[in-house]
């Protein structure tokens, strides 16, 4: 790696996303072993809408891991080096180079603030400029919209193209499972189809609109600029590792403690119980937003008499830290309830009255046993937690102000929704990208749920 | 009843009292108060005086749980290179020695004190020092405390101490501090505490003060109005609102009305609140100039201005709340007297808005009366975006001023109003649902 002058780079957040991916393929290889799971995986694969969602869960996801592998150019001759980047800004290099003087709405070719320009012939004239990179292929003709339908034709091209080539890929598939499959089998075969033409319809979708975006923003700011020129779809996609991270890991680093005080209060009772349950009922009798304040504000005093900064990503791990802190209670209390249930099951009573170690037991019988609610309230906890990245940036003890989020994007929103003529796209490309991820994790969440705990249905 | 009544009350004592210890904790020990003093006065040229007056003005001069009477009598600043002063004496007693270490131990650089008393043979030292009543410190030694002893004479007149600090080049935050031992009683000793004082007084909505001045407790009161102005309206109207939707939709159950609407509660519940806000405003008051942007005023003047959050609110809030109320009517629908009431032949509509409303009330009312003390608490972002000057403006205010004190009252206050929700919720179950028997 040395040989390329590129160095890789692991940040705490990375190194806590690398164990959660881990954490969680291991954990579904071995929930695959038993019925239960994968009676549960079949109905969630069988619900369209729920696999949907799943598909768009992926692309952020992918979005975000893409954002995840950072590196850093240590070759002296790169314009980048010394930076920290990741493999999204090696994708986005070229609508971070198209960065404008300021201001500029989606698919414009002339900025939005009026400047005094000289014209050809000496005079001064105030009118809106040119872009500098975005419409420029056009040259002198300012006639952007026959350009644009043919792009989005040139895309319309492509998806059918890889419709096409998926449908293909289906129909050999097919014909590969009749050529192997004997006769007397057809039901499934049916469902199968049906399930593959849906599959192939969704990723072709998915694709086009991959495509139309990629074919689009070579010409044009697709979502327009910022106050400092910068393009607002770089920063969008720049914001989902924030989302999700502070979705996932949130609730993630906090887990293995509300399991561990939820069954340890569960099974042994007690003195043990009445202590568990009076450390969650003060906890979360402490309105979430207070302590949240309260500790990032302490936070900050502590650092500003230590004399150091915490740079943005150990500030994000710090917020999720906080935020997890505040939000495990719940799940502690769900995970008590139901290993207070479990206990007097026949199976547990059974392994205690065979005289199998409590460890064991707790091992063995309880913790598989509650795992569904760990991953159901993990799922259900994460749209609210991506909603309040935003409210938290909004009270200035969110993430670091130079980190991109959609939290800070609406921040700045607010202030550009004042000005007149009002720009707008910032707002809208925030609520557009944190609509696209907490919807299908909302409609997700719901069908897992319905597939593993139908009695932890609230609706 | 009542003595499930009053044991729940009892049982929120500790719950409340734990919350201060560890609000007092996450304030006071992660930073102390030297700590907070730096990053409210600045990093660069405070002297410790500003340092202890910041502290003493906020009562955070005092020791953290027990106060077993030290009192300073004496400060010596070490600004120079020789430096000795006299300071008289309280009588006979304990005193104590204090030498703060250096800033930057590296760079200072050695120091003697040396402490003479007056009529000199009242005074005790500690084996620390020597015969001279000198003791020598190396620059790394930290900040050390040494007692000494004047034992009581016969003569009325107090003895005179003397201090005389060496150093072998200046270094501004060194001091020397004399510290006498007053004897206090047991309730002294335990009330001039900063946790005394700085969080069981909350206990009892003691506030004390906020950084610039002003009484937490009477500028609470004053902000309670404005918020209640905001939260009483939205609850009442989301609350009816929301229950006619859910049972109109769970009247059409299973078709197309009912699949559609709760698509578009997933959709609601997955709209930021800032969206709903920030574009309420716009729409209504930017571009159709329908109501004041914002703003607040008192009386039947102040309605134009309230309009608009609370319609926000009651929009914010529908989503989540309209789907689970369907589904409590969804099982109601399903017990076995709305089958019988049916089979008697009732209208479909007494069964629903009589029958089964009656029932899923229950339910409702008990999960809404956990959120009826926090209607005094405010919302943060509808009063700061529409400037009304309630309780979550007040809070916010505070976050970004850095005013712990104001922040650990509010926190303090919303885990009271926390714990009431809960002590009535548990007391609306027994009332509302007879079937319910609390031991």
């Amino acid at each position: 790696m040395h040989g390329l002058g590129v160095q890789p780079i692991l940040l705490w957040s990375d190194l806590l996303i690398y164990t959660l991916l881990c954490v969680g393929g291991l954990w579904f290889a071995l929930a695959l072993r038993r019925e239960y799971w994968r009676v549960a995986l079949r109905q969630i694969a069988s619900n369209r809408v729920a696999m949907l969602s799943f598909a768009i869960l992926c692309l952020y996801g992918a979005v975000g891991f893409l954002d995840t592998l950072h590196f850093r150019v240590t070759a002296s001759s790169s314009p980048t080096a010394g930076r920290i980047q990741s493999v999204l800004d090696l994708i986005c290099t070229s609508l971070i180079a198209r960065t404008e003087k300021t201001y500029s709405a989606p698919f414009a070719t002339h900025l939005y603030t009026k400047e005094t320009l000289l014209t050809p012939d000496g005079r001064q004239v105030r009118d809106y400029p040119r872009l500098q990179y975005a419409g420029s292929h056009l040259g002198e003709s300012h006639e952007r919209w026959p350009d644009i339908w043919e792009r989005l034709a040139t895309g319309l091209g492509w998806g059918l193209g890889i419709g096409a080539v998926l449908l293909l890929g289906l129909l050999g598939l097919r014909a590969w499972w009749c050529w192997h499959t004997p006769p007397p089998e057809p039901a499934p075969l049916a469902r199968w189809t049906r399930g593959g033409l849906w599959t192939v319809g969704v990723l072709t979708t998915v694709a086009f609109l991959v495509v139309e975006v990629i074919v689009l923003t070579a010409g044009y700011h697709v979502l327009g600029t910022d106050k400092a020129g910068q393009d607002v779809l770089y920063l969008a996609l720049k914001s989902i590792r924030t989302g999700v991270i502070i979705g996932t890991l949130t609730t993630l680093i906090v887990t293995p403690f509300a399991l561990f005080f939820g069954v340890l209060a569960g099974y042994f009772g007690g003195v043990v119980d009445d202590v568990v349950q009076y450390v969650y009922t003060t906890l979360s009798s402490i309105p979430d937003i207070l302590l949240i304040a309260a500790a990032m504000l302490i936070l900050q005093v502590g650092l500003t008499a230590k004399d150091t900064t915490l740079s943005a990503d150990e500030r994000l791990v710090y917020l999720c830290i906080i935020m997890g802190i505040t939000s495990w209670t719940e799940l502690c209390r769900l995970l008590r309830a139901e290993v207070l249930k479990l206990r007097e099951v026949e199976y547990v009573q059974a392994a205690d009255a065979f005289g199998v170690a409590r460890l064991t037991i707790i091992l063995r019988h309880l913790v598989p046993n509650v795992m569904h609610i760990v991953l159901i309230s993990v799922i259900l906890r994460f749209s609210g937690l991506v909603l309040a990245e935003a409210v938290l940036a909004y009270v200035g003890i969110g993430v670091d102000p130079s980190m991109q989020s959609w939290g800070n994007m609406i921040n700045q929103a607010r202030l550009e929704l004042a000005r007149d003529p009002i720009v707008w796209w910032n707002l809208c490309a925030a609520l557009v990208f944190t609509l696209g991820l907490v919807l299908p994790a909302n409609v997700f969440g719901d069908a897992v749920r319905d597939a593993l705990d139908p009695r932890l249905r609230t609706w | 009843m009542m003595t499930y009544i009053i044991r729940r009350c009892l049982y929120a004592i500790p719950v409340l009292f734990g919350v201060n210890i560890l609000v007092f904790l996450l304030f006071f020990f992660v930073n102390s108060p030297d700590h907070m003093a730096r990053a409210h006065l600045g990093q660069k040229r405070v002297t410790p005086e500003q340092i202890d007056a910041w502290k003493r003005e906020r009562l955070l001069h005092l020791p953290y749980f027990y106060n077993a009477g030290w009192r300073r009598i004496g400060s010596l600043p070490a600004a120079e290179r020789d430096n000795t002063a006299e300071f008289p004496s309280a009588g006979g007693g304990e005193y104590a020695l204090v030498i703060e270490a250096p800033e930057t131990p590296r760079a200072s650089p050695p120091r003697t004190v040396r402490l003479q008393s007056s009529p000199p043979e009242r005074l005790m030292l500690s084996a620390d020092f020597d015969a001279q009543g000198t003791v020598n410190l190396s620059p790394e030694t930290p900040t050390r405390r040494f007692l000494l002893r004047l034992a009581s004479g016969a003569s009325p007149e107090l003895p005179v101490l003397r201090i005389t600090f060496t150093l072998a080049a200046p270094a501004p935050t060194q001091r020397v501090l004399l510290e006498y031992k007053e004897p206090l009683s047991l309730l002294a000793r335990l009330t001039r505490t900063i946790f005394f004082q700085r969080s069981v007084k909350m206990l009892a909505f003691q506030y004390g003060t906020s950084d610039d001045g002003k009484d937490i407790g009477a500028e609470i009161m004053k902000r309670i109005g404005p918020s209640l102005s905001i939260t009483m309206p939205a609850f009442a109207l989301g609350l009816f609102l929301e229950i006619l939707l859910a049972m109109g939709i769970a009247v059409y159950r299973g078709t197309y009305v009912d699949y559609w609407a709760l698509i578009l509660c997933v959709l609601m519940m997955s709209i930021s609140t800032l969206f709903y806000i920030m574009g309420g405003q716009l729409m209504l008051g930017q571009l159709l100039r329908l109501v004041p942007i914002s703003g607040f005023d008192y009386g039947p003047y102040g309605l134009k201005f309230v309009a608009l959050p609370v319609i926000i609110a009651v929009i914010a809030g529908l989503g989540g709340n309209v789907r689970f109320y369907r589904t409590i009517f969804l099982e109601e629908m399903q017990r076995d007297y709305v089958r019988t009431a049916r089979a008697k032949g009732m209208p479909e509509w007494i069964v629903l808005f009589v029958h089964a409303l009656k029932n899923a009330m229950i339910p409702i009312l008990t999960g809404v009366v956990v959120t009826l003390p926090f209607l005094f608490a405010g919302s943060l972002l509808l009063e700061s975006f529409f400037a009304i000057p309630g309780m979550g403006s007040f809070m916010l205010e505070a976050i970004q001023r850095q005013d712990f004190a104001v922040v650990q009252a509010l926190v303090s206050l919303g885990s009271f109003l926390y714990i009431v929700g809960l002590l009535l919720t548990d007391i609306s179950y027994t009332i509302v649902d007879p079937r319910v028997h609390l031991e």
